[in-house]
């Protein structure tokens, strides 16, 4: 579901006219399998390293916007033991996401920091951005050094009021995340005040980056997976579902809510927030009529006060092209009481257990094409073919009744086997398909109107070591 | 360590042998070069995964002799070192040509001969397969008994069913094997499990017993053919591979190999795995040999208490697989339906005594049915599970005989996994192929010219292997056709008559219809009746209305798939060269048609064609669509050296419309303007008409069914617009599609033989009735002296028409061909082809009565006609039931009244 739409109608009535002559693409599908197959893996990224309780992780990504609003970050912490897993779905341009997949997990280690490690930080002895957070896997770093130098700052202002308000006591892991969100959701809204601009802090190219970030926006799902104990930060529509495989059954145990309009608990505390105002605030079941989720990174044009956002239209250093990418009504019509928007997260904790199998964190791409029962089932069934991926040999010594046993178990697994050896791949081609007409129609739709049809889909596939939890498990129970 | 000799036959093949300590199922020789020179991807030869494999290899085995140089010629040269290659050159040696040479690229039996369960099976399809394993399964007990050393164990075989359709399979096996002599018993489950107690039994329907089977160790059986052909002078030399055959005038000159040249006389391919592409290096015009490589699975135990060392061969073939005892423990394999083929991209060069990598969720399909067969093997623990390539042609029928391609080329190959009961019968035939100009035995089936180019397209192959490989175990019905590689030829006409509900048949790669649907075929009420079956099959009501709307009114037959062929000369060279080729007279008026054989020099048919003479110097030729390759061979090996006479195959440029019945000659009139009144059009005479708004059809005025009609040759892009005319013009006179099962019911029921059906190599014109139309006073032909030897003395066989009587079509099974014939109580040969004769309202069967003796020898028919008509009363077995039949050597008459349509009086004005 497009957050906002502004594909222009004279594209679209040049597009319907073009689609009117052209062969039904589904039947007459453009692209050959082959291409398919190299456009669904080109951002196909697997990592089979095991880490704690993580044995690999798969991820994939599919563009609908162009460019790419969707984001993922992967780290472990330097300092223990933890590993996350971040999903992020941008809007309205894919700086704030960005910004939100290069930062958030940094500010997550130093909420996460103990005190010891804040001061060497304070005392320039650890680099906040280099030293607590080790990234693993492709990320898209932030190019731009003055940016990059304004964040660090930021960051390195949050690791000195860590150290100096609250730092972290080893068991609220919950209210770190919580600040981590909050903290970058703040900082993110402040360095992009008009102040900065006039004091002098930034110079103009710099400025005008922290505004793109803060007039877009993004959502996100974060994963802290330590030991046996999975907490899921949550910010918006993305969504995290855990694998659960129950007495051969398998099952989709959703460890998010999402934060939009089909939520009622949602709608209910924003309107809470701001009595008298609900029938201006949610339109069309969506904020103000305009944003889907209802909280979400950036989009200051919610959280802003009304004096500052003229404040910035006003600020003549800043050319009017620049603010007219925003909409023409930069300020929402009866915009009362900001702020209407927040970062804050909803965290889901849960102790893994051996049959927690796997946990599937993707935007909302994903979702608005399978439902997560499904897409447990595709999972698992993937896992289940690639399991006889490997050549079976039998034991020295098995009887031909045992191993004919075990090669009939395997050929109901052989039908599972997938063209995608990738999981996320698979569900990628899944999502879109599966028929090779219908991905490739999918994959062929014009620019102007794919965003109609699908929106950008990535998909983070995480496995749980199950022999691992069961050790700790043991361990735990003693 | 095994019960049987091992590696006793491989001592006096030069090559000192080592004990194997490694507990490995093959007696072979050790060379430690092909343990470590195998092929990338491929297992090696090192057989056994334990850590008792993986001791040292044993020492490097020195020569015992060191090689003997090359010949520089010899009058054969035989490619390939394994059982087939061994025995074909025992067998030239056995009849005094031992100017031999056989070449193995690798070690004697290295590529499958190695790795043969060496089943040898007496029980085959048709007579012919029988005969020639009968005479390899004797060949191997005489060996025994000599002393030879081949491993031979006559445990027996049985073969059991679970369906009711495979126990008639097996008694339609066993009534033909009565006939040869062989000993074989129908058994009920009971009697199979005092046989073989370990089988279970409770969902079999009986079995056929077989004691004078057995089972022997195959690489035993290529060393001891070596032995004895090295004994008489053929020299077998390994490690030399062939490159290259050169041809000189169409014809085998020198072999080209990787130590030297060897100029020869015949070539002979056994080279197995390899011998497609060793056709295709021939110079200067490839050899198509057309087989694939499949994976063959078979799972070997570790010894399990109390197994019967003469336990028999089992084969339960309704579950894909076969077991024999091997080493105390058993050994079970299969051949399963979906098959995985290999070497599609051709056999790695070295590939000696290796296998492939095994693929255990592959064999689940048979080890499910091994167990379930045999549940005593549930508890046994695997020795090893061997998978090795073998080579399956498109047929699940053997290559061998004379390559159409190059004179002197012969083939002995495709063996379709049962190259050691084989060996022997091929051996001896190839030999006799090679030495006497033709096999002793009609060996049409495994003639490798039965194939056309196409076959051997390397795709079409591998999507073939889907059911030539599983051919050998899965139940296969008269006449049914592949699945895989078709509508691969179509007639312009294919989609008019798919639209029209045809159901198509397959002969050489064509499409033709065999029938058009009826309305209510596809009902509920007809869900159970089948294509294919032993009964009444369900195109039966459809192709009884086509026959009726050929003996009434008038229908079209697609027959593009007829082979043709034009020859043409500047002056008269096509007629004399035409004269020699055909027994008939072909020196006719221009405009006449002719029916003739092309005779071989014992007076058999090469061929049987119907020539139409266009002009002085040009003809027309139609042969049966499976000759398109036997009868270009036959004709470009007799042509003129200097070039006189031109040779064209047209069969794709014309395209065949049969119109049949008697509204034919009205319908052409109305469609080409021209008269086709009986005086004007005589029957066998041909015009060059025009059809519709076409130019340059040739009609025929024949059917090949005895029927009135004409056969239109249509330059075939006019096909469609001839067709589609005739359609509309015939619609009042009740025009309709007839398929090639209508065809087959009239010719049957008119007594027409046809080539390669009914006639063959080694049936003559006097045989089959056919003696009016030998022309022996019209000068010199080829084979008139062995014709002209039976005119006066007599002839072998002759062909009979018979009508079964006591016979109820809808109920008794069928006659499909190679039933038992039976002459007052003795047998007196086989059918060839059998329908039902809609007119006479019997079935028909037509077949060849020979007088056998005591011996089963074949004696001379003095007065043929006395002999089958005079006191004689006929049986045809049909699975064990034997019916009455009533014999004619003429068409019977039918009680059919035809209405000549311009004899029909006005209806009058009252």
């Amino acid at each position: 579901m497009p957050k906002r739409n502004k594909a222009s109608g004279a594209n679209l009535i040049r597009f319907k006219l073009r689609n009117a002559r052209i062969p039904d693409a589904v039947q007459s599908p453009r692209l050959t399998p082959q291409m398919v197959t190299s456009i669904l893996r080109m951002n196909e990224e697997a990592v089979e390293e095991s880490y704690g309780p993580v044995r690999s992780y798969v991820k994939n990504q599919l563009q609908s916007n162009k460019p790419i609003e969707d984001r993922s970050a992967q780290g472990h912490l330097v300092h223990g033991s933890a590993s996350l897993f971040g999903v992020f779905d941008g809007h309205g341009g894919c700086a704030c996401a960005q910004a939100v997949s290069d930062r958030l997990l940094s500010y997550i280690a130093v909420a996460m920091a103990e005190h010891d490690i804040l001061a060497a930080i304070n005392n320039g002895k650890l680099d906040p951005t280099t030293d607590l957070l080790q990234h693993i896997g492709d990320t898209n770093r932030l190019v731009n050094t003055d940016l990059a130098t304004v964040h660090k700052q930021s960051l390195a202002n949050f690791a000195a009021e860590a150290m100096a308000i609250a730092h972290f006591d080893g068991e609220s892991v919950k209210d770190a995340l919580v600040s981590a969100f909050l903290r970058l959701d703040r900082d993110i809204v402040t360095e992009a005040l008009p102040s900065n601009l006039q004091g002098g802090s930034m110079d103009m190219s710099c400025y005008f980056d922290t505004l793109a970030i803060a007039f877009s926006g993004a959502v996100g799902c974060v994963a802290y997976i330590d030991g046996t104990d999975l907490f899921l930060a949550n910010v918006g529509d993305t969504q995290a579902v855990l694998g659960v495989h129950n007495d051969n059954r398998w099952e989709a145990v959703p460890l998010s809510d999402t934060h939009n309009a089909d939520n009622p608990s949602e709608v209910e505390r924003i309107t809470r927030c701001h009595p008298n105002e609900a029938p201006n605030i949610i339109k069309n079941r969506r904020l103000f009529g305009e944003l889907v989720p209802l909280r979400a990174f950036g989009d200051v044009r919610y959280k802003w006060t009304k004096t500052d956002l003229k404040h910035l239209l006003n600020t003549k250093q800043i050319p009017k092209h620049v603010m007219s990418v925003f909409g023409d009504n930069l300020i929402p019509h009866k915009y009362r009481t900001p702020p209407y928007l927040d970062a804050e997260p909803e965290v889901m904790h849960h102790i893994l257990t051996p049959k927690d199998k796997f946990l599937v964190i993707a935007s909302d791409g994903l979702w608005e094409c399978l439902s997560p029962d499904k897409v447990i089932q595709l999972v698992a069934g993937h896992l289940d073919g690639q399991q006889v991926l490997v050549n079976y040999k039998p034991n020295e010594g098995a009887t031909l009744k045992e191993v004919n046993e075990v090669l009939s178990n395997r050929r109901v697994s052989l039908k599972n086997r997938a063209l995608d050896s990738n999981t996320a791949t698979h569900l990628l081609r899944s999502a879109l398909g599966p028929d090779h007409g219908q991905v490739s129609a999918q994959l062929t739709l014009p620019q102007p109107i794919v965003r109609f049809y699908r929106d950008d889909i990535t998909i983070t596939v995480i496995f749980f070591d199950s022999e691992y939890i069961k050790d700790k498990d043991i361990k735990h129970t003693r | 360590m095994s019960w049987f000799p091992l590696n006793r036959a491989m001592g006096t093949a030069g090559v000192k042998c080592l004990k194997i300590t490694s507990p490995s199922i093959f007696s072979r020789r050790i060379l430690p070069s092909t343990f470590r020179a195998a092929a990338p991807g491929y297992v090696k030869t090192r057989l056994f995964s334990t850590a008792e494999g993986d001791s040292p290899s044993p020492e490097p085995v020195s020569l015992a002799t060191p090689p003997k140089p090359l010949p520089q010629q010899a009058r054969v040269v035989v490619c390939g070192g394994g059982v087939v290659g061994l025995s074909v050159a025992y067998h030239l040696a056995e009849r005094g040509w031992t100017d031999v040479v056989v070449l193995e690229q690798g070690k004697v039996t290295c590529g499958t001969t190695w790795h043969s369960v060496g089943l040898v099976s007496t029980m085959k399809a048709t007579r012919t397969d029988m005969a020639m394993t009968r005479y390899s399964a004797d060949l191997y007990k005489q060996w025994e008994a000599e002393g030879e050393g081949v491993g031979w164990k006559q445990c027996g075989s049985l073969n059991v069913a679970r369906t009711l359709d495979r126990m008639i399979h097996l008694k339609r096996q066993h009534a033909v094997a009565k006939t040869m002599g062989v000993e074989s018993q129908v058994v009920t489950p009971a009697e199979i499990q005092d046989i073989c107690p370990v089988l279970r039994v409770d969902d079999l329907q009986g079995g056929l017993w077989i004691p004078g089977d057995g089972a022997l160790t195959a690489p035993d059986v290529a060393m001891v053919f070596s032995r004895k052909a090295k004994a008489k002078g053929v020299q077998v030399i390994e490690d030399v591979g062939v490159e290259k055959v050169i041809t000189e005038n169409g014809r085998v000159s020198k072999v080209v190999t990787s130590a030297g040249n060897i100029k020869c006389e015949y070539f002979v391919n056994s080279a197995g795995l390899w011998s497609r592409e060793l056709g295709k290096r021939t110079d200067p015009r490839r050899v198509n040999v057309p087989l694939h490589a499949c994976e063959h699975y078979y799972l070997v135990t570790k010894p399990i208490t109390g197994t019967n060392p003469l336990m028999p061969v089992i084969r339960d073939y309704d579950g894909y697989v076969y077991f024999r005892e091997w080493n105390g423990g058993l050994l079970g394999g299969g051949f399963e339906p979906s098959p995985k083929p290999c070497f599609h991209q051709g056999p790695p060069d070295k590939f000696e005594f290796q296998l492939l990598q095994e693929d255990w969720d592959h064999f689940q399909v048979l080890l499910t049915e091994i167990l379930h067969r045999v549940p005593a093997m549930e508890t046994a623990e695997i020795r090893q599970l061997v998978n090795g390539p073998e080579s399956f042609t498109p047929d699940s029928r053997w290559l061998l005989g004379e390559t159409a391609e190059v004179a002197n080329y012969f083939v002995a190959t495709g063996m379709n996994s049962s190259g050691i009961a084989g060996a022997g019968g091929v051996g001896k035939q190839v030999a006799d192929w090679i030495i006497d100009g033709r096999p002793s035995l009609n060996m049409w089936a495994y003639d490798i010219r039965r194939f056309i180019g196409h076959h051997n397209n390397k795709r079409f192959l591998r999507d073939r292997m889907q059911e030539s490989f599983p051919a050998t175990a899965v139940l296969k019905y008269p006449r049914e056709e592949y699945t895989t590689g078709r509508k691969l030829r179509c007639s312009p006409l294919h989609t008019r008559q798919e639209v029209a509900g045809a159901v198509f048949g397959e002969t050489m790669a064509y499409e033709r219809a065999m029938y058009f649907k009826l309305d209510d075929d596809d009902s509920p009420e007809n869900e159970d009746r089948r294509m294919w079956t032993y009964t009444k099959p369900m195109w039966f009501e459809a192709a009884q209305e086509e026959y009726w709307a050929c003996k009434e009114r008038v229908c079209l037959m697609d027959m593009s798939s007829f082979a043709k062929f034009e020859l043409e000369s500047a002056s008269e060279e096509v007629v004399d060269f035409l004269q020699k080729l055909c027994s008939n007279d072909i020196d006719v008026d221009i405009g006449t048609i002719v029916h003739t054989g092309m005779q071989n020099k014992y007076g058999g048919f090469e061929n049987d064609t119907t020539i139409a003479r266009l002009d002085h110097n040009h003809f027309y030729m139609i042969c049966p669509a499976t000759q398109q390759s036997r009868a270009w061979t036959w004709l470009a090996r007799h042509m003129p050296q200097d070039g006189s006479v031109h040779l064209r195959d047209v069969t794709s440029m014309f395209s065949g419309i049969n119109i049949i019945g008697p509204h034919a000659q009205q319908l052409l009139a109305d469609v080409s303007d021209i008269s086709t009144s009986r005086s004007d059009f005589r029957p066998m005479s041909c015009k060059k008409i025009d059809v519709g708004s076409a130019s340059g059809v040739w009609a025929m005025r024949l059917t090949h069914t005895g029927e009135d009609g004409f056969i239109l040759y249509i330059p075939s892009e006019y096909a469609l617009h001839v067709y589609d005319i005739l359609m509309s013009a015939g619609k009042d006179y009740g025009v309709r599609n007839a398929g090639y099962y209508a065809l087959r019911h009239l010719r049957i029921e008119n007594f027409f033989a046809y080539w390669g059906l009914d006639l063959d190599d080694r049936t003559t014109p006097m045989e089959c009735g056919r003696g009016y139309r030998v022309k022996f006073d019209k000068g010199d032909f080829i084979g008139k002296a062995a014709l002209e030897q039976q005119r006066d003395h007599g002839v072998n066989k002759r062909f009979v028409h018979f009508q079964l009587e006591d016979y109820d079509v809808n109920l008794d099974l069928w006659p499909w061909g190679g039933e038992p014939i039976y002459r007052n109580g003795r047998n007196a040969g086989l059918t060839t082809t059998c329908g039902f004769g809609f007119a006479l309202d019997s079935m028909v069967c037509l077949g060849f009565v020979r007088d056998f003796d005591d011996k089963g020898v074949e004696q001379i028919l003095k007065n043929s006609n006395d002999f089958v008509m005079k006191d004689a009363k006929y049986e045809i077995d049909i699975a064990g039931t034997r019916f009455p039949a009533k014999p004619s050597i003429y068409t019977p008459k039918q009680n059919v009244t035809y209405v000549d349509p311009s004899f029909i009086p006005a209806p009058q004005k009252v």
